[in-house]
């Protein structure tokens, strides 16, 4: 018989059960399959309930995020080699309400992206007319902000996040780096906006550099370094407020 | 949303994890290694020696505060978190009380100390 690789799959079905259960799948084992694949497999071929998301298959779109074996990865970039001949156990991310087997519920992570305004903002009146052409950026400015720009939202970052597990009320790592994302940039002039949300409480300053949002973010985002340069313009600005508060920014 | 105290206290921290970092090493390596294991004479560190450079110099004085007091914020930032994170937020503003009370009145005992010498 060709191999097979066992697959533990948290199922939650709340019109059915009170608390989340285990099932156990036997899939075949292929070289080049990524656990999304195995799961693809048991939805197609062995139990059409198993409920979950995916789109891209590409490490593009950021929706299959899932704990394997505890670590939370995109389930289309973690293939079955790295863990056979040993099961393996697949969970939801963690931090997340779970709605239903695999699927967990995003609004908070939505709510908290929206805070920080991840759109260019342009002073009243500033607004280039159309005519006018474009805002040129050189490759420099473009460099200061770019792999922050890289984020897929994946939520990877807040599952593994100690701090976020703690306190759901801190803002989190990819919220910080997007916003780091449009600070940086050039064309951007809505850092006072932002700094609102990123320089509160449960914004930046929960954060104590454990640096695992760093460790499993696919896109190399380093959210960890985005929090750490927040932490260290938010203290200039503080001080610059204490010390002359006539140049306050408005 | 309501500004944040934070800074002051991360600043501290962060100039008392660079001293933690850099200069508490580079103490420890003389102290520990260097005279002891006589690659300095051993009375480099005499308490004479020491007690005429600290008590000659107001500068001195200055960075020794420096390297003294700001350790003790970065020890009681860090050990706040990892109490809050160890399960007591609850007591979150007790513990920060308590531990960057230590640290104050540490500073103000090194300040009085040094002011002594
Ligand atoms: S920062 Fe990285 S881990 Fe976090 S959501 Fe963005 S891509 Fe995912
Ligand atoms: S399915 Fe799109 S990132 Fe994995």
């Amino acid at each position: 018989m060709a191999q097979t690789i066992e697959l533990e799959i948290f199922r939650y079905r709340p019109e059915q059960e009170s608390e989340p259960t285990l099932q156990s799948y036997e899939v075949p084992y292929n070289e080049e399959w990524v656990v999304l694949d195995a799961i693809n497999y048991i939805k197609d071929e062995i139990d059409g309930t198993l409920s979950y998301r995916w789109s891209c298959r590409m490490g593009v779109c950021g929706s299959c995020g899932m704990m394997v074996n505890g670590v939370p990865r995109l389930t289309c970039a973690a293939f079955l080699k790295e863990y056979y001949p040993r099961k393996i156990l697949v969970e939801p991310l963690d931090g997340f309400p779970v709605e239903r087997d695999l699927v967990t519920d995003m609004d908070m992570f939505v709510a908290k992206l929206t805070s920080v305004s991840p759109w260019i903002i342009r002073n009243e009146g500033e607004e280039k007319p159309l005519e006018e052409g474009t805002y040129l950026q050189s490759p420099g400015e473009l460099a200061e902000y770019k792999h922050y720009s890289m984020c897929i939202n994946c939520m990877l970052c807040y599952a593994a996040c100690p701090v976020f597990a703690l306190d759901t009320n801190f803002l989190g790592p990819a919220a910080i780096a997007i916003g780091q994302r449009y600070n940086m940039d050039s064309r951007d002039q809505g850092r006072d906006q932002r700094q609102e949300v990123i320089a509160s409480h449960d914004g930046i300053w929960h954060c104590t550099l454990v640096g695992e949002c760093s460790t499993v973010c696919p896109k190399d985002v380093d959210p960890a370094g985005a929090i750490q340069r927040a932490k260290l313009s938010s203290t200039t600005d503080y001080f610059k407020d204490l010390l002359m508060p006539w140049g306050r920014r408005t | 949303m309501a500004k944040s105290n934070e800074p002051i206290f991360w600043s501290l921290f962060s100039a008392g994890g660079m001293i933690a970092a850099l200069v508490l090493p580079t103490l420890m390596v003389i102290t520990g290694l260097v005279i002891p294991h006589g690659f300095a004479p051993l009375d480099a560190l005499s308490y004479e020696r020491v007690h005429a450079v600290v008590s000659g110099s107001i500068v001195v004085k200055l960075v020794l505060f420096g390297v003294i007091a700001l350790p003790f914020f970065h020890w009681a930032h860090r050990f706040k978190f990892t109490l809050v994170d160890v399960g007591l937020r609850k007591i979150s503003l007790l513990l920060a009380v308590l531990c960057y009370g230590s640290a104050i009145a540490g500073t103000v005992f090194t300040a009085v100390v040094l002011w002594r010498i």
